[in-house]
């Protein structure tokens, strides 16, 4: 069984108005890729030019945030759910 | 136009008295068909961020803010589930005035591209301002006043509060 992607709106045209994807991987950087691969550009909105998840970006795995987990070395199993978050910021 | 019921925005000014000197938030979610928005507190984990890297985040939560994002994605959840959706959010400004900063209009592009000309990455939202005055300046907290603003197609735009 896949892993189910929830994709925010504005990455939607990305992924041709599908609001939730699925696909094969065994970690968020496979999934990043995958996601890429069939997505193209994709991989350039969720990380930096590090290669890094980009600084308001949230990935949630299971409801569990990636930052407290192994980041993008978080691995996935069959059945997960991974939603992407953009944050939500701002100030005076 | 904002409608959000008395409650909620009492509410949202206890939240903005109480976390003084900080920043609050929260978000909006507008039920169907009312039309009128609810508030949602959620945590402001600027300040945790900035004492953990404050290279990365330069800010600390006196003029910043930032939604605990597990709190904002049950949140939306929840909303949707309920036929509902997340129609913007509110946060209050430090001992200055209710107005859409620069910051706050900047971290509304995170996938979208403002150079390239595209439009806010929600481009219905509003965002709910309070300006917030307390004993930095010598007075008593008080809520000095709030603005509601929303993209217009070419920039944001202070657009009216209904408090039903």
């Amino acid at each position: 069984m896949p892993v189910t992607v929830h994709i925010p709106t504005p990455l939607r045209k990305l992924t041709h108005n599908q609001a939730e994807v699925e696909l094969e991987a065994g970690t968020i950087s496979e999934l990043v890729d995958g996601l890429d691969g069939s997505y193209e550009g994709l991989a350039g909105k969720l990380l930096d030019e590090d290669g890094e998840v980009r600084r308001y970006v949230n990935i949630f795995v299971n409801d569990e945030d990636i930052r407290f987990l192994d980041g993008k070395d978080t691995p996935l199993n069959d059945g997960d759910s991974v939603s992407i978050v953009p944050a939500i910021a701002g100030g005076s | 136009m904002l409608r959000i019921a008395r409650r909620d925005f009492d509410r949202i000014c206890a939240q903005a008295l109480a976390e003084y000197p900080h920043e609050c938030c929260g978000l909006l979610v507008e039920g169907v068909p009312s039309g009128v928005s609810a508030a949602h507190a959620c945590t402001n984990v600027q300040q945790q961020r900035h004492e953990e890297n404050p290279n990365r985040y330069s800010r600390d939560a006196s003029t910043a803010y930032l939604i605990d994002a597990g709190e904002q994605l049950h949140i939306a959840e929840a909303a949707e589930k309920a036929g509902g959706r997340v129609s913007g959010c509110y946060h209050s400004h430090i001992d200055c005035a209710a107005y859409f900063s620069d910051e706050d209009e900047r971290r509304t592009w995170i996938f979208n591209s403002r150079e390239a000309g595209d439009d806010p990455d929600d481009p219905d939202a509003m965002y709910l301002v309070l300006s917030v005055y307390g004993e930095e300046t010598g007075s008593p907290r008080k809520v000095q006043g709030y603005k509601c603003f929303a993209w217009d197609g070419n920039h944001y735009a202070e657009t009216g509060v209904e408090i039903v």
